[in-house]
């Protein structure tokens, strides 16, 4: 952009070597995002959380020097030339900046647990799919249109099908049609009310139906073959909505500031859907007009930013949505710029209340959670950077959400990970001589540790007794491990450089496990407060399910061990992955399903943890790894 | 664990600071009362109460406690502060004690340890404090204002959408004619530049902090 003195604002970001040319007083965060290169700032461009931080290498004197609060967050690195991106604002000039790879968000770091594609489920498509042949027209110019709608309803009468309904979109394709020859057409009807598509072909064995999980930290895409029921391709990539905060309550009061920021929100989610839908489609051999259903299942936030919602209720104590619709919302595809059919409908799950949505009423239907009827206790936990949690008995059926954080997803943690390639996953040290012994995922060189792993880790140093249940490194222990790090306190190294992928010793430090530890508080106090508000001993738990974050690795001794789950036998445990994906997944090859989470949303009771007068002491209590 | 016999003030202090340390409510309870019922005095046993949740804080900020640690041990404190409280004759000499200070979390917000250190410490100066709790409506905080006399308001915010609460707890002030409180803001929140921005009195970084600002501007204005 130039202005009117012909003078402009250029940003140059290496290593990539993208330019773009922004007007002046646009900070550089959003200049380098503009340039399409996904930047991030998990404090929501605040300018405390350092994470933006980038070099200016050229056009320093074009842009102010810091402010002292900015060389508080910086702590040194401003005297090397470093700023945080969110607090520049560029003036005239050209600036060159080089920013770190580990600023940008990776779409493709994520894994899908294979588990998922277990499906039973007898397929009630909604859609019908008649190929039949139109003839050629004979006659004069004077038959038209209204001739050859008429011989498709005859075609249409002649399957049995009542509908005789043209929606707006399969009547513009009706005009597209007339053949030359002889040729083949497949009418789309739903649930033989109306057609709702003609195309070219027979495309009778295309029915897509397509799966949408919106999590806080990721969204995956499930794409379904609605006649078979069974999964043809899924593809995962991280929430884009994160560059403007980690957590939800930093992206609520991002929307909050401005109506326009609920529509970046709500593009960012877009864009990302249907990028994820060409490739679930790619993969598959597909094509995207073919999806005619989708479902949508995410926290009442993620629905609420989804639809473009203004989500300021969500963000004020008591904190409830605008609508605890117990109901599914449809919405059709048109009316939401996703590429797929323009007939295609979306249903959007039904919610709880509070932050328990749609994809807590997923992820009961999926596990079957609401068929519990006998008399014992049933225990639901789907954690993520949201941990909802479900406690079923004959007398109480209620559910709560917990800020959990996204430390066990990698996130604030020095060498935290995804599940990925190289991620280390189980930890053993000997009690003895500290050694470690690791394992990774594929078996490749350690580049970090995932979730699991940081479980492991936290309770094998626990068990050997080097940290103190308060979390920290209990003082006086000599080891060539422990070593003391002046920004992060004491840390431990796992594997030594040599031994990894990235050039550095892989630690976990006190800051690290400062972390973990209030991650695990949130969702053990949601677990605890249930309990005892149900009145249910933890013995008469007969069934505790994790779902969520953490896959088939999981070691639950492990987990119980640091008290991240109750103290449950570990036979009763069981471990069953993405759930919520699975719910909607479910919900679309089987319309009954609906009906079924419409009735889990009515039925289940949300308990608002903020409110309860206990709920400091009880996390402060379940922060200690003890308890 | 050590027996609950009075041994001397030595040992019951030190007692009173492994309780306090490790954030034993009832334990600190039972120690207070022996120190009563052997002798000493309330006001020497809240000073040194006092004194542990400034220390507490102290390492809390220095990153040497987490925060769970740092809530259970000012939450004791404060509780049995509370239990002391009735027979506190603060003897603090200065106009101080007439001074009434209203203390609150904004609306939308859950989040009061801060506020509670704050109290703690007016407290302790034997300034009359009004806590409203949390989840605190800027009409109420109006009212209490108006109830008490108040002279000076507090305000806490750790979560960022909540500060709309503040903005609006200005214009209602405004509305009001107590524009002339002598309004002070803190939080994980809050930021010098947004107090300066809405237009509060002052901006604290700390609850310690608050309480310095407070003390004296009391003491300076009384």
């Amino acid at each position: 952009m130039i202005d009117r003195n012909g003078l402009s604002c250029k940003v140059t970001v290496l290593p990539y070597g993208v330019e773009i040319v922004v007007p002046p007083q646009t900070n550089l965060a959003e200049a380098i995002r503009k340039t399409g290169l996904p930047f991030m700032a998990p404090c929501g461009e605040k300018g405390t959380c350092g994470k933006c931080k980038v070099l200016v290498l050229s056009g320093k004197d074009t842009i102010l020097p810091p402010s002292s609060e900015e060389i508080a967050v910086l702590n040194g690195l401003e005297l090397k030339g470093y700023r945080l991106a969110c607090r520049v604002h560029l003036r005239i000039g050209h600036v060159k900046v080089a920013i770190q790879q580990e600023t940008l968000l990776n779409s493709d770091q994520y894994q899908l647990q294979n588990s998922f594609l277990d499906l039973t489920l007898k397929p009630e498509p909604q859609i019908i799919k008649i190929p039949c042949t139109l003839p050629v027209v004979s006659g004069d110019q004077g038959e038209g249109y209204r001739d050859r709608l008429s011989q498709l309803l005859q075609c249409l009468n002649h399957k049995g099908n009542r509908g005789s309904k043209f929606n707006l979109q399969a009547l513009k394709q009706i005009g597209k049609l007339f053949p030359v020859d002889e040729h083949v057409i497949t009418l789309v009807s739903r649930s033989h009310n109306a057609i709702i598509a003609i195309e070219e072909g027979d495309t009778g064995q295309e029915v897509l139906g397509l799966g949408i999980d919106l999590g806080t930290t990721k969204i995956a895409l499930y794409l379904i073959d609605l006649l078979t029921g069974s999964l043809l391709s899924s593809a995962s990539t991280v929430n884009p909505q994160i560059q403007y905060g980690e957590d939800l309550m930093t992206r609520l009061s991002y929307c909050l500031a401005s109506q326009e920021n609920i529509v970046y929100l709500q593009k960012a989610v877009f864009n990302a859907i249907n990028s994820l839908i060409s490739r679930v489609c790619d993969k598959a051999g597909r094509k995207q007009e073919h999806i005619y259903d989708l479902s949508v299942v995410g926290n009442p936030c993620m629905i609420e930013l989804f639809l473009g919602i203004t989500p300021q209720s969500l963000a004020f104590a008591p904190f409830l949505p605008v609508d605890c619709h117990s109901r599914t919302i449809e919405v059709s595809g048109f009316e939401i710029s996703l590429f797929v059919n323009s007939s295609a409908e979306v249903y959007v799950l039904p919610a709880i209340g509070g932050f328990v949505g749609a994809d807590n009423v997923a992820a009961q239907l999926s596990t079957g959670f609401h068929r519990q009827v006998s008399k014992g206790a049933w225990l639901l936990m789907d954690i993520g950077t949201n941990t909802e949690i479900v406690l079923k008995t004959p007398h109480v059926w209620l559910a709560c959400s917990c800020a959990s954080g996204s430390a066990f997803e990698g996130m604030h943690i020095k060498h935290g990970q995804k599940a990925v390639i190289g991620a280390i996953n189980k930890v053993l040290i000997n009690d003895v001589t500290y050694e470690v012994v690791y394992q990774t995922i594929g078996g490749e060189k350690p580049c970090g540790i995932c979730g699991t792993g940081l479980i492991d880790t936290l309770a094998e140093l626990l068990r050997i007794g080097i940290i103190e249940p308060t979390g920290r490194f209990k003082k006086g222990i000599i080891s060539k491990r422990l070593r003391s790090n002046p920004e992060s306190g004491t840390e431990f190294v796992l594997c030594w450089q040599e031994e990894t992928e990235i050039e550095q010793d892989v630690v976990i430090s006190e800051k690290d496990i400062y972390e973990l530890l209030q991650a695990k508080a949130a969702i053990r106090t949601g677990c605890e407060m249930l309990l005892k508000v149900a009145g249910v001993n933890i013995n008469e738990i007969e069934e505790l399910v994790i779902a969520g974050a953490f896959g088939e690795y999981l070691d639950a001794i492990n987990a119980i061990r640091i008290g991240l789950l109750p103290k449950v036998p570990i036979d009763r445990i069981r471990i069953v992955g993405n759930a919520a994906g699975r719910g909607a997944v479910m919900v679309l090859v089987a319309q009954s399903y609906s009906r079924l989470a419409e009735e889990i949303a009515l039925q289940t009771t949300h308990y608002n943890l903020s409110r309860d007068d206990n709920f400091m002491s009880e996390y402060s209590r379940y922060m200690f790894l003890n308890t | 664990m050590v027996p609950l016999t009075f041994t001397g003030k030595d040992d019951l202090f030190k007692a009173i600071f492994e309780a306090a340390n490790e954030g034993r409510r009832a334990r600190l309870g039972e120690l207070v009362e022996l120190g009563l019922t052997n002798g000493l005095e309330s006001f020497e046993l809240a000073d040194f109460l006092v004194l542990q949740a400034l220390r507490i804080c102290d390492t809390f900020n220095r990153s040497e406690i987490y925060f769970n640690e740092f809530y259970l041990s000012i939450d004791s404190i404060d509780k049995v502060l509370q239990m002391l409280r009735p027979d506190l004759a603060f003897t603090t000499s200065s106009q101080l004690t007439k001074s009434t200070v209203v203390l609150g979390t904004i609306q939308g917000d859950v989040h009061e340890m801060g506020k509670t250190v704050l109290r703690i410490l007016l407290e302790k100066e034997g300034i009359q404090v009004v806590d409203l709790g949390a989840n605190v409506k800027p009409e109420a905080f109006i009212k209490a204002i108006q109830k008490h006399g108040a002279r000076v308001l507090g305000v806490s915010c750790l979560l960022s959408p909540a500060m709309i609460g503040m903005i609006q707890l200005k214009k209602r002030m405004q509305e009001a004619n107590l524009e002339y409180i002598w309004t002070i803001i803190g939080g994980k929140a809050t930021s010098r530049n947004f107090a300066v921005n809405v237009g509060f009195s002052e901006w604290a970084s700390t609850a310690v902090q608050g309480a310095k600002l407070i003390i004296s501007y009391l003491g300076v204005k009384g």
